[in-house]
């Protein structure tokens, strides 16, 4: 009886590894077909090769750019200002957030405020920014916390509020202050919507940080897409579209694996 | 010793003010475990977060060892319908806050609590985490949680309804023969009316709009220091059940003619 259980279960093991394998080199094909046709399209004319490029040049300039150390450079400056953006607007947001669950009149003066904020499209407010900060890195840091920061603090706030009431009057019933409450109990019950902002602010960040390197940088992704479409050098806008997509998906990966970790903290605590 | 007297608490929203309670005069004997019936409505929990500080009458005293109560004390403990162990602490941690909040934590309340735990039959169950408990143990955990600082007076509202009946039963046990062997003071709150009869001394039977105090029942001397559940196979239970069951039908009826 045993053995059959057993050998019921590595077939189905078995039929999962398989299913796993199938979609992998399904995936794998059509990244490799895509590649191809641009390609092969771009060579037989039938995509304008001034425009869309084709694989191959991008990759010799690609090759180029790593050699001299360019695409080093203007990747990390760019991966640099993202991640600062991100966390600076995680946190602000959450801080916010706090200050807003910590004072209700404050919250009540504030909330048509966050609504406008929330609703304006950020990037308008560009120019603003720069010439607020100058026209530097500061700005594009600026630019993409600016993205993520309202979004987080309403989304962290209303969780603030919406953590079960008996959880406080648990608290309260010991005698527990404002203080000991947003520590022990409100905070830790809205770690997961905190951690989960992240990934949403990633995403924010990088939008953010693009739209700040096209109008000031002189360096970074950004910069070099709206370099290359100035000049007409469509090759290094594909080159930095592919670096950017690289990095902004090890980027959410990272995250993700990070928030499996600090859940599993939490849960640990 | 807690007394309340003339006691109100007026709710105010938007759209009105309600009359919660209205002229709730009561003692609580050292020692002694009373409960709170009646109708839903009738301001049972709302005395009960009156006497736990949670928030002051409209008018009226409330004397705790002749002192007023103005905000939650250590003093006091309060159960819940529900555990509400925070997930994310193991049953330990979850003890410990209620020493850190009430600022009572250090190497021996944490030592007693730790045994408290294990005469509940939980102590290999310390580092776990609620979430792996049932039901039942949850709200052992829960008891001790309360009863870890030491509090003198327990506020018991309505811990049992969200247990299944056996698990409640068992429980009704243990609290009962717990909190008799601390000489604690106790106040349940509850809907069941056999589980007033088996675990209390007496019953305050609330009627309703505006809630007050309609009745108070002496339990027969012989219950009071059998178990619950004793209690409950007692051949006199059932004809004590009924003479509290027509007064809570008229209670009830009163409300329903009214309204």
């Amino acid at each position: 009886m045993k053995t059959k259980i057993q050998t019921l279960h590595s077939q189905y093991l078995q039929t999962k590894r398989k299913d796993k394998r199938r979609v992998i080199s399904c995936q794998l094909i059509l990244l490799g077909l895509l590649f191809l046709s641009w390609e092969l399209f771009s060579r037989i004319q039938w995509l304008d090769p001034l425009i869309f490029s084709m694989p191959s040049k991008v990759w010799n300039l690609m090759a180029a750019k790593i050699a001299d150390g360019t695409l080093f450079t203007h990747a990390s400056v760019t991966l640099s200002e993202t991640i600062i953006g991100f966390i600076l607007g995680t946190a602000g947001g959450t801080l916010i957030a706090a200050i807003l669950w910590w004072s209700p009149f404050l919250s009540k003066v504030l909330d048509p405020y966050l609504v406008v904020l929330n609703s304006m499209p950020k990037v308008a407010l560009g120019p603003i920014i720069i010439v607020a900060f100058g026209p530097g890195m500061t700005s594009i840091i600026a630019m993409g916390a600016l993205l993520s920061i309202v979004i987080t603090t309403l989304v962290v706030y209303n969780a603030f509020r919406q953590v079960d009431e008996n959880y406080k009057k648990v608290l309260l019933t010991f005698g527990a202050s404002k203080r000991q409450l947003f520590h022990y109990a409100i905070l830790p019950a809205c770690y997961p919507t905190i951690i989960s902002t992240l990934k949403v602010n990633v995403g924010l960040a990088w939008v953010g940080v693009i739209v700040g390197e096209f109008l000031v940088a002189k360096q970074g992704l950004g910069y070099l897409i709206i370099y290359g479409f100035q000049v007409f050098q469509f090759q290094q806008v594909m080159m930095s579209l592919i670096v950017i997509a690289i990095l902004a998906t090890v980027m959410y990966k990272m995250i993700e694996s990070l928030e499996k970790i600090l859940m599993k903290r939490i849960s640990k605590y | 010793m807690l007394s309340l007297t003339d006691v109100d608490k007026v709710y105010l929203t938007e759209n009105e003010a309600v009359q919660a309670v209205s002229s709730i005069n009561l003692t609580v004997e050292n020692g002694e475990f009373v409960s709170f019936i009646g109708p839903s409505g009738c301001g049972k929990t709302t005395v009960l977060s009156l006497i736990a500080g949670l928030f002051n009458p409209t008018s009226g005293k409330i004397l705790m060892d002749n002192k007023e109560i103005t905000g939650p004390t250590e003093k006091t403990g309060y159960m819940l319908q529900e555990d509400y162990l925070f997930p994310w602490l193991t049953i330990q941690k979850n003890i410990e806050l209620g020493l850190i909040i009430t600022n009572l934590y250090n190497e021996q309340t944490k030592k007693d609590a730790m045994t408290l735990l294990s005469d509940l039959g939980l102590d290999d169950k310390a580092n776990a985490f609620p979430s792996e408990l049932s039901g039942g143990m949850r709200q052992r955990a829960a008891l001790v949680r309360m009863l870890a600082p030491k509090p003198s007076l327990l506020l018991l509202d309505e811990p049992f309804s969200a247990l299944d009946y056996q698990t409640k039963l068992k429980l009704e046990d243990l609290v009962f023969s717990t909190l008799k062997q601390q000489n604690k003071t106790a106040i349940l709150v509850t809907h069941d009316l056999s589980e007033a009869i088996a675990m209390s001394d007496r019953i305050f039977l609330f009627s309703s709009r505006p809630g007050t105090i309609y009745r108070v029942f002496d339990v027969p001397a012989e219950f009071k220091d059998k178990l619950p559940l004793e209690v409950r196979n007692d051949p006199n239970f059932h004809l004590f059940f009924q003479t509290v069951w027509k007064e809570l039908e008229k209670v009830e009826n009163q409300n329903s003619n009214t309204s």
